[in-house]
């Protein structure tokens, strides 16, 4: 890699800010810190990051974050978007603001888990940009189809827009088809720390996801008290 | 007590109406049958005085030996027999005499128009009649009759009346004490007649035969004397001679009856006795209007006869069929003194009263010549009295089932405003105890002392209201607030990993991360339930709802649970039928998480966990019990409240009290409810997820 990565990141508490930049130069990426809207459009009108790590809340406003990232979406349709909130209960209402970001995350997560995503992230962009050198990693359940290496998931053909903390979800449960993974065996997979309920709402997020495309999409299946399983029926 | 049957009771008070009342009709009756008393001698005097204007005060007789003769409407039957008498409620006199108790007599006398009528019942024995042949005419049962004589020189007349048989009679004058019987004195008829121990002799006598002897009065006597010669009855005491007088012949005394007849009121009886006590006249009683009063109701009159004092007065006795009156209660008027009596006669009260007669001579001292009697019921009074009483005893039921009502419906009113405000504190302090948001409090708006307590409790309420929120929403808040200098720590912590540091340096920077995965996983389990209370109070995800069945679910938890807690020992009582329910499955799955992990943290070294499932009615009941220890006995109502954890140990994993709100939580989503409790066995405690019929 001959040039460093630039990575953005747009947050109001400076100390996070400067732990967060701290961490990803010791990664080697060169980092931009913005601690509000407009001096971060202002930065990335005169150049776009690789990826940009941006929190909700940007001082006064309060979703100040959202129009942010709307803004870059339409300025870089490919960019990856990585949201940071300070509360769980805002995934929800996040993911359904379907603001095209590719994972939402609470700021508690530990740096190692965001260097994970950042730099699957990074990995995708970097597959989809490259011609399909050589064959990618990919896992076949029945209509499913994902591509590891790049993150896609198909359902019966079909693309599936999923989260990075979603596709690493999925493709848990459906690496062992049939056999129960339970809460810590995903969030371990997604690489995260969430409560019991931030997994189910994910787990309801991603079967409707499937269910948006095949409305008779039962493959994930719940085993009550133990988590979920990818049904074995076409495995 | 209730505050209505307090009233209630208060409202017995009420009775003292009645009772005084009651005490006012006694007060009141004594007071009439004292005036009554004054008008009767008031009215008594006055008569006296006119009586003695007119000249028609009785003379002073001597009493001694007096024969008393009954006024009689209509002539008497001279035949022997004494029905008619006793049909005409005549009355008899005894006599006797004192040294043989077997020979005694009965002597009727009556007068009708100038004809004395006289009876005599003469008990014997054994009777002996007069044998014309040989015997002397006084060895036989005889009667004697000595009247006053017209003759000169010869104070008295003797008759005497015998019989060979049963039959009519005639009276032989006798002239000379003892000379036999000379002629027979046709113009006094007679008839004797047997009775079984006796005879019966019936006469009568013209009363001219009975002349005004000097002194001014008709003299009559007779004797009785036996055959056989045992006795003498005789209604004198001295030996006949020949110018002893009997006593005096007591008669009606009819202009004075009629002068009477004026002052004749309603209810009123008079009469005049002379000085011996012999009643001279006598009027009817006084027109007596029929008090048409219907009956008063029966407890009415009831209560009226036990209130009213008259218990004790003594049983009705006057003299007015015997016309003697020497032992009536009067007997004090022939000393001078006015008296008066009330008799009880049955349920009637009769006022006897008397005022002396005295005769105001030119020459001598005023004497006692007799007194007026009257007799007076008390109808009027007690017409009134009841009148009163009824309109009392009226008046006050109406009062008190007036104000007894009032009061009780007062006191419902009362205590229903108490058991309103008494309900909706309940019902806000339930809510409150639930976490369902409340209705408003429904403020008083009245102006006494319970609309005050209304708005104090009110306004506590809106304080415990405000404070329950700032509770409620301190959590989310918490979490929110503390994840960014959370996320400061983390982040810091992260990179001093990265930074050379010494092996205590290392220490410490792990120490801190574990501290503050604590604190994350904190945060996360304060936004669980955040998240969850959310969700309950929104109706978003109603389409979750999915019809489950509980039997086979428990059956895949079993599984799980005992997978997830090797070290426990759990059991499954579920029955094989299914059970099916609509719910939320992974919230009742949440919620059985965590009462299973508290079953598991609580249960004792050896106990098990055991997971059931009843059919409870009409719903179904999910069951989580444990061995072991009990539930405190202080927190039994507050378990199911946020942040409350009886535990005493620490462990690694946080524990902020979460678990059981949360289960609470859900089944409130679900419409039905969730109990701990201790076993009945007291050897552990029991959780139940009750789930309603669908």
């Amino acid at each position: 890699m001959d040039m460093a990565r630039t990575i953005a990141i747009v947050e109001d508490e400076p100390a996070i800010a400067a732990n967060y930049r701290d961490a990803f130069e010791r990664y080697g990426f060169s980092v931009r810190c913005y601690s509000d809207r407009e001096s971060a459009m202002a930065g990335f009108r005169l150049a776009l990051p690789d990826l940009a790590v941006i929190d909700v809340g940007l001082g006064d406003e309060m979703e100040g974050g959202f129009d942010l990232c709307r803004e870059l979406r339409s300025m870089a349709p490919q960019l990856p978007i990585v949201f940071l909130t300070a509360r769980g209960d805002e995934l929800d209402v996040i993911s359904g603001l379907r603001l095209g970001a590719d994972d939402y995350l609470t700021k508690d997560i530990s740096i190692a888990h965001m260097m994970a995503r950042v730099h699957a992230l990074l990995r995708r962009m970097e597959r989809i940009s490259q011609p399909q050198a050589e064959a990618d990693e990919t896992l076949e359940r029945g209509d499913l189809a994902i591509n590891v290496d790049r993150m896609l998931v198909t359902w019966k053909g079909q693309p599936l827009d999923l989260t990075v903390t979603e596709f690493w979800i999925v493709h848990c449960l459906a690496h062992y088809p049939g056999q129960v993974r339970n809460r810590q065996q995903l969030m371990d997979a997604a690489r995260t720390v969430l409560d019991n309920n931030t997994i189910t709402s994910h787990i309801k997020r991603i079967r409707r996801k499937f269910q948006s495309l095949d409305d008779g999409f039962n493959e994930i299946e719940t085993a009550y008290g133990m988590g979920y399983r990818w049904s074995s029926r076409t495995g | 007590m209730k505050l209505g049957r307090q009233l209630l009771v208060v409202s017995l008070l009420l009775l003292a109406l009645p009772l005084a009342g009651v005490r006012w009709v006694q007060e009141m009756e004594l007071t009439y049958r004292e005036q009554q008393v004054q008008v009767l001698n008031a009215s008594l005097r006055s008569m006296a005085a006119s009586l003695a204007l007119q000249g028609l005060l009785p003379e002073s007789i001597n009493g001694n030996g007096s024969v008393y003769v009954q006024p009689v409407s209509s002539p008497l039957l001279i035949d022997g027999y004494f029905e008619d008498w006793k049909a005409r409620d005549l009355t008899s006199r005894p006599y006797a005499d004192a040294g043989h108790p077997d020979f005694s007599a009965r002597v009727f006398t009556a007068i009708h128009s100038s004809t004395l009528y006289l009876a005599f019942q003469v008990h014997t024995g054994n009777v002996v009649y007069f044998a014309p042949q040989g015997s002397h005419q006084f060895s036989s049962d005889r009667i004697e009759l000595l009247t006053g004589s017209a003759v000169p020189d010869k104070a008295v007349q003797r008759y005497s009346i015998t019989t060979e048989a049963p039959g009519p009679v005639v009276p032989r004058l006798i002239t000379n004490i003892s000379s036999q019987p000379t002629f027979r004195e046709n113009r006094i008829r007679g008839y004797w007649r047997d009775i079984p121990d006796g005879y019966q002799l019936e006469l009568a006598i013209p009363i001219s035969l009975l002349p005004v002897s000097d002194d001014g009065f008709r003299h009559f006597g007779f004797r009785i004397l036996d055959g056989t010669g045992k006795g003498v009855i005789s209604s004198f005491a001295s030996q006949p001679t020949v110018n002893t007088l009997p006593g005096v012949l007591v008669l009606p005394d009819e202009p004075l009856t009629q002068a009477l007849e004026p002052f004749l009121e309603d209810d009123l009886r008079l009469g005049v006795i002379d000085n011996a006590g012999w009643q001279i006249a006598k009027t009817r009683v006084g027109h007596t209007e029929d008090h048409h009063q219907e009956e008063p109701f029966w407890l009415i009159s009831w209560v009226y006869r036990k209130i009213l004092s008259w218990n004790n007065i003594p049983e009705y006795q006057a003299g007015w069929r015997t016309g003697s009156w020497q032992n009536s209660p009067l007997k004090s008027v022939l000393a001078g003194e006015p008296s008066a009596v009330w008799r009880r006669q049955n349920d009637n009260y009769m006022l006897l009263a008397a005022w002396p007669l005295i005769k105001q001579g030119e020459d001598q001292d005023p004497q006692i010549v007799g007194a007026l009697i009257a007799e007076q019921g008390s109808d009027a009074i007690m017409a009134l009295a009841s009148r009163s009483f009824n309109r009392l005893f009226s008046l006050s039921l109406l009062v008190i089932v007036l104000v007894a009502g009032g009061l009780l419906g007062y006191a419902s009113w009362l205590s229903l405003r108490i058991r309103k405000l008494n309900q909706a504190t309940e019902r806000f302090f339930q809510d409150g105890r639930e976490g369902r948001s409340t209705l408003e409090f429904p403020v008083s708006t009245s102006r006494d002392e319970l609309g005050e307590l209304s708005r104090s409790i009110a306004a506590m309420i809106r304080r415990q209201q405000e404070h329950t929120e700032y509770l409620r929403t301190l959590g989310s808040k918490l979490s929110h607030e503390l994840r960014t200098p959370l996320a400061v720590v983390r982040s810091s912590l992260d990179n001093l990993s990265h930074e050379s540091l010494n092996d205590k340096g290392q220490m410490y920077a792990s120490r801190a991360l574990d501290g503050a995965d604590r604190l994350g996983l904190i945060l996360n389990s304060i936004s669980e339930a955040t998240r969850l209370e959310n969700m309950i109070a929104s109706d978003a995800d109603l389409q979750e709802f999915e019809t489950v069945d509980l039997a086979a679910m428990l059956s895949d938890l079993f599984q799980a649970y005992s997978a997830i807690y090797p070290d426990a020992r759990f059991q499954l009582s579920s029955p094989q039928a299914s059970c099916p329910v609509r719910i939320i499955p992974e919230l009742v799955v949440q919620a059985m998480d965590k009462l299973v992990a508290n079953a598991v943290d609580f249960c004792s070294e050896q106990g098990e966990v055991t997971l059931g499932l009843q059919a409870n009615g009409r719903g179904y009941c999910l069951t989580v019990a444990n061995d072991g220890d009990l539930l405190p006995e202080a927190m039994q109502g507050r378990l199911f409240e946020s942040m409350v954890s009886v535990r005493k140990t620490r462990d690694e994993k946080p524990h902020l009290g979460l678990g059981l709100y949360i289960a609470r939580l859900v089944m409130e989503k679900h419409g039905g409810s969730i109990v701990g409790e201790n076993r009945t066995a007291n050897n552990g405690v029991i959780f139940s997820l009750n789930f309603p019929a669908q």
